[in-house]
């Protein structure tokens, strides 16, 4: 095999991982947190692309588009919640999955109504290629990773470090023990809702030099980010990461062994994953609302 | 509510769904008493303490706390005010430590001073950066009451605290409810008579959802058979 076109395949694996952890961190916290199965974080990934997109066109600056993407998607997230699974938290984990289903239905058909069907392209912020072990690649890929790992250092520096981060931690294993301490969870909720809706935004802003921005990239990015989440354990933040890590790099090498293997090898992956460890990669027993 | 009284519960009805689980429960609860509530499994022991700390909402009925009429409100919002519930099931926060475990009741009712606690329970100070799934059921036990006698509660409602610990524990257990409840008013669900007996000034004895009694005699609590009340 050709050594530049495996560093090459690598670089897009990474690249690609990036994304599904951007938008799986969100879902996986939700589910820790509140065990709500949260699909309408799609919707804000495809509202992050084409935020993006927009002020890319009128203004020019991709990066700003960026910034826009995040805090417009955490806005809607933050309506979102607030209107309706602040309502919900209390249903079976099936209703709350049906809704959060509904919610990203009626987002997609907003987004059609509002940018229309036809897919946006949007050229990269960054043409320069850098040299990495011999082989070029483009240096916005390399910003993408880059880009990950800082989120992932804040989250973790958010979750262990500041005392609202360890009261979602211990949210994550008992929401009622939580209460008991005196602390409003469902404060916890809410603000565990906007971190993941702006996450989602970075990662559909991030992906839209990578792909057209169309109306149904966020249903298609479903199948992908529940294997992320249920390969790494739900609520795991760690084990997001590194499902994520495993997921892209399966799709980018499986496409260069073989095309059709991209799709259908990371569903291999989580089927053997889940045979030796039910639970996930790093899911906890203990999870309990 | 009379001048030492502190907490009321009138006729309360709770039913989980379409099953009913508490009865026109009322109870009396005065400053500076320890009261026992025994009966057997599924007498609804645990649903009152869970409603008076807000976690279960009644069906009709009231809770009075201080004259103020509290039944329905949030349990974080209770724990503020001071109600603090002890569940039975011995569960601290696993993946923190148990400086963290305190630093999140701290968080919660805004009460960093932890020499009080510490001095009830001093084994803790040499466990501050022990992560809780390391601990021993005692140790866990510890920590449950320490986080809930953060704030200075002066309510404390601890569920089942001794079962399934070591005799030696228990006892310790004992003494340190007796030095509690100087500052605190304690409420006790408990299948073990004998600490039962020891410490309460007031005992209601439950059965299928119902107070069947109330015995506020202390030679009484002593020397009552609660195998025939229960």
């Amino acid at each position: 095999m050709n050594v530049q076109l495996l560093i090459s395949s690598i670089i897009f694996g990474l690249s690609i991982g990036s994304i599904y952890f951007l938008l799986a961190i969100g879902l996986s916290l939700c589910f820790g947190l509140m065990r709500i199965i949260s699909l309408d974080q799609l919707l804000y990934y495809s509202i992050g692309a084409y935020i993006t997109y927009t002020i890319l066109t009128f203004i020019g600056s991709f990066w700003i588009g960026l910034l826009v993407a995040m805090i417009v998607a955490a806005s809607v997230s933050l309506i979102v919640e607030k209107l309706v699974f602040k309502r919900i938290y209390e249903k079976a984990i099936t209703f709350t999955m049906i809704t959060s289903f509904g919610i990203l239905l009626a987002g997609v058909g907003i987004i059609k109504y509002i940018w229309g069907l036809v897919p946006r392209p949007v050229p990269s912020p960054i043409h320069k290629q850098i040299i990495l072990l011999g082989t070029e690649v483009p240096l916005y890929r390399v910003i993408v990773i880059l880009i990950a790992i800082f989120i992932y250092i804040d989250i973790w520096l958010f979750l262990n470090k500041t005392i609202v981060g360890k009261a979602i931690r211990a949210g994550i294993e008992d929401a009622e023990k939580v209460e008991g301490l005196g602390i409003n969870v469902y404060w916890l909720f809410t603000l565990t809702f906007l971190i993941a809706g702006g996450l989602s935004g970075l990662g559909g802003g991030l992906h839209t030099p990578l792909i057209m921005v169309d109306p149904h990239m966020g249903l298609e990015m479903i199948p992908f980010v529940f294997m992320v989440v249920i390969i790494g354990g739900l609520g795991s933040i760690k084990g997001t990461l590194i499902s994520s890590l495993i997921v892209g790099q399966v799709i980018s090498l499986g496409a260069l062994i073989w095309a059709p293997l991209s799709n259908m090898a990371p569903f291999a992956i989580m089927i053997l994953i889940l045979i030796v460890k039910p639970t996930g990669l790093y899911g906890s027993k203990l999870l309990k609302r | 509510m009379t001048a030492d009284g502190l907490l009321n519960v009138n006729n309360l009805n709770v039913a989980y769904g379409e099953a009913k689980a508490l009865f026109d429960v009322s109870i009396e609860i005065n400053k500076n008493e320890v009261v026992s509530i025994v009966g057997r499994n599924g007498a609804g022991k645990t649903t009152l303490l869970r409603t008076i700390s807000g976690f279960l909402e009644p069906v009709s009925g009231s809770v009075i706390f201080n004259n103020q009429d509290i039944t329905g409100m949030p349990a974080f919002k209770l724990a503020k005010m001071g109600i603090k519930y002890v569940p039975q099931d011995k569960m601290v926060f696993s993946d923190l430590t148990v400086r963290e475990n305190l630093e999140l009741s701290s968080y919660g009712t805004g009460d960093y001073n932890w020499e009080g606690v510490l001095g009830y329970f001093p084994r803790l100070k040499k466990l501050l950066n022990n992560k809780g799934g390391y601990l021993s059921g005692g140790e866990r036990q510890m920590v449950m009451i320490a986080r809930a006698l953060l704030g200075k509660p002066p309510i404390l409602l601890i569920d089942e605290p001794t079962e399934g610990l070591a005799p030696n524990i228990v006892n310790d257990l004992i003494d340190i409810f007796k030095r509690i409840r100087e500052d605190s008013v304690l409420v006790i669900v408990e299948q073990n008579l004998t600490v039962v007996s020891g410490i309460s000034d007031k005992v209601y004895p439950m059965k299928e959802g119902k107070i069947v009694s109330q015995i506020t005699d202390r030679e009484q609590i002593k020397s009552v058979s609660f195998e025939n009340l229960l």
